[in-house]
């Protein structure tokens, strides 16, 4: 057992390093996230009530197509160098490995974006306890985009066709998180209570954790044997 | 009789031949009863007029887009488990027939609530969760059409499908909660008619209808899948030789 | 003849199952012309495997 525990903590410690590495590609996702915020005000025009009301949604849909944008890195650069095959290979649980991934993910990835609804709450009038909810609903929903795209990315490994494939094989199934995350935030913009919809986010975040590094894991032998 | 004697590909080929003929005169034989009883049996609706007959069609195609998509993942558990070639290729015969019939039904749908909502698409949690199932065998066919080699095909499309088919409850509870939420814009789509005998019967003459053509139909696409995998080997140069291709 | 006309709701009527019909054909056709080729490589590599089994 402390076998799976130390090389979680290995493969979480080294994404972490590498991300804090690769920082660009971080600012890119960050920046892609505020400038398709942004391109729904234009479309849809400033109207303020038009704006508030569809905020939540807004945010949770580029949010998802933001996190979408970093799946790819999850394993493509391991794959190309090899790293990927040794992990394999090494007799260490890969379904542990494939955790502390998604678990660097998670943070590199959902954390700053979660940080950074404030700012679209503001540019769409949202209320204070919506933005609030805002941030709690993007921090517990995107570990589980994280665990839904190392599963994507697993699959499609290597693959032509890359980013749209992989989000056609995603986007589905992260329909119930855009529910519920959209939710929550609504409520919170109308005064009604949210904890509903967190709670749901919250046993889909657990299920999540257990499920998803197992089938990415599996994932992974599909595409590398 | 020996039932696995047909779990491999040279002896399901010829016996996938001679079955789809019947199962195709079945279904025509079928579908003539049901739009007979549909059309000139069933009497017309009193709220709906003439546009629930469209139901006969939408009902059965839609039930089927479920179905096959659990067969599917059946197959694909059992390839998954037992490694079985021909699961795998069952698998993915079934998956364009459900595409399609999830696409009629989407279609079908569209029309039957024009008259009746006064919309051509309604956000219902039914045609939404429909709409989605639509993307997931598109997903499928995607996946395994984009890997060259067949084996990490069939592998990797199987733990697709069974994510999906987990994914299939949650995805239809949370759609129907946020339909649910939304009430403002929605219409209940309990709307349907109290069934007539009549009514009935042409449903469920369709509904086999459309099961018997989905058998013929993906029996000539596994057909199609094992010739152009297996077109190396020697059952396939005997077989031809005897011009049963 | 007005049945066909369905009391106003023809087109609706008409079009659900003539979809479903021209989807009957379109994947029909699709598969025979999916078999022809599987069938038309199959015997094509058989004849070539001939050839090679007659030169070794």
């Amino acid at each position: 057992m402390s076998d799976a525990w130390s090389a979680l903590a290995w493969s979480f410690n080294r994404d972490l390093k590498l991300a804090a590495r690769g920082k660009a590609d971080l600012a890119l996702v960050l920046i892609f996230f505020l400038l398709v915020t942004s391109l729904f005000p234009l479309g849809v025009g400033p109207e303020p009530n038009t704006l508030r009301a569809i905020a939540p949604g807004v945010v949770w849909v580029c949010a998802l197509l933001a996190a979408l944008m970093s799946f790819n890195r999850l394993f493509a650069a391991d794959y190309a160098d090899g790293t990927l095959e040794q992990m394999l290979v090494s007799g260490a649980p890969l379904a542990a490995l494939a955790a502390g991934k998604i678990a660097a993910h998670a943070m590199t990835v959902g954390v700053p974006l979660a940080l950074l609804t404030p700012l679209i709450g503001v540019q769409f009038g949202m209320s204070a306890s919506a933005i609030g909810v805002a941030i709690i609903s993007v921090l517990m929903g995107t570990p589980i985009l994280s665990g839904l795209g190392a599963i994507g990315a697993a699959l499609t490994l290597g693959l032509r066709g890359g980013g749209a494939l992989l989000a056609l094989l995603v986007l589905p199934l992260t329909v119930p998180v855009l529910i519920f995350g959209a939710g929550a935030i609504e409520a919170a913009e109308t005064g009604m209570r949210f904890d509903a919809q967190l709670s749901i986010i919250g046993a889909g975040l657990i299920l999540s954790a257990m499920a998803c590094p197992f089938a990415a894991a599996a994932a992974l032998r599909i595409a590398l044997d | 009789m020996n039932l696995f004697k047909y779990a491999s590909p040279a002896s399901f080929y010829p016996l996938a031949g001679r079955l789809r003929p019947w199962f195709l005169a079945i279904s025509a034989i079928l579908v003539a009863i049901a739009l007979y009883e549909g059309f000139v049996v069933a009497p017309t609706d009193a709220q709906q007029g003439e546009s629930y007959r469209i139901l006969f069609i939408h009902v059965a195609t839609a039930s089927l887009s479920m179905f096959l998509y659990l067969i599917m993942a059946g197959y694909c558990a059992f390839g998954l488990v037992f490694n079985t070639r021909l699961s795998a290729m069952m698998a993915q015969a079934i998956a364009p027939t459900g595409a399609w019939f999830t696409f009629i039904a989407l279609v079908s749908g569209s029309l039957w609530g024009r008259p009746t909502w006064g919309t051509y698409w309604v956000w219902d949690a039914r045609i939404t969760s429909e709409l989605i199932l639509l993307f997931l065998y598109l997903g499928y066919i995607a996946l395994t059409q984009a890997i060259d080699d067949p084996r990490r095909a069939d592998r990797a499309g199987a733990l697709l499908a069974l994510v999906g088919v987990i994914n299939i409850p949650i995805i239809y509870f949370s759609v129907r909660w946020w339909n649910t939420l939304h009430q403002g814009a929605s219409i209940t789509v309990t709307g349907a008619p109290k069934m007539a005998q009549a009514m009935l019967m042409a449903l469920l003459f369709m509904t086999t209808a459309c099961w018997t053509y989905a058998f013929a139909v993906i029996l000539k696409r596994v057909r199609c899948i094992i010739l152009e995998r297996e077109r190396d080997s020697a059952w396939v140069a005997e077989l031809n030789r005897q011009g049963g291709l | 003849m007005v049945w066909w006309k369905f009391n106003g709701y023809g087109f609706f009527v008409w079009g659900s199952y003539l979809t479903a019909l021209a989807v009957v054909i379109i994947e029909n056709a699709m598969l025979a012309a999916r078999h022809r080729r599987a069938r038309a490589d199959a015997t094509e590599r058989e004849a070539f495997d001939d050839d090679a089994g007659r030169a070794a």
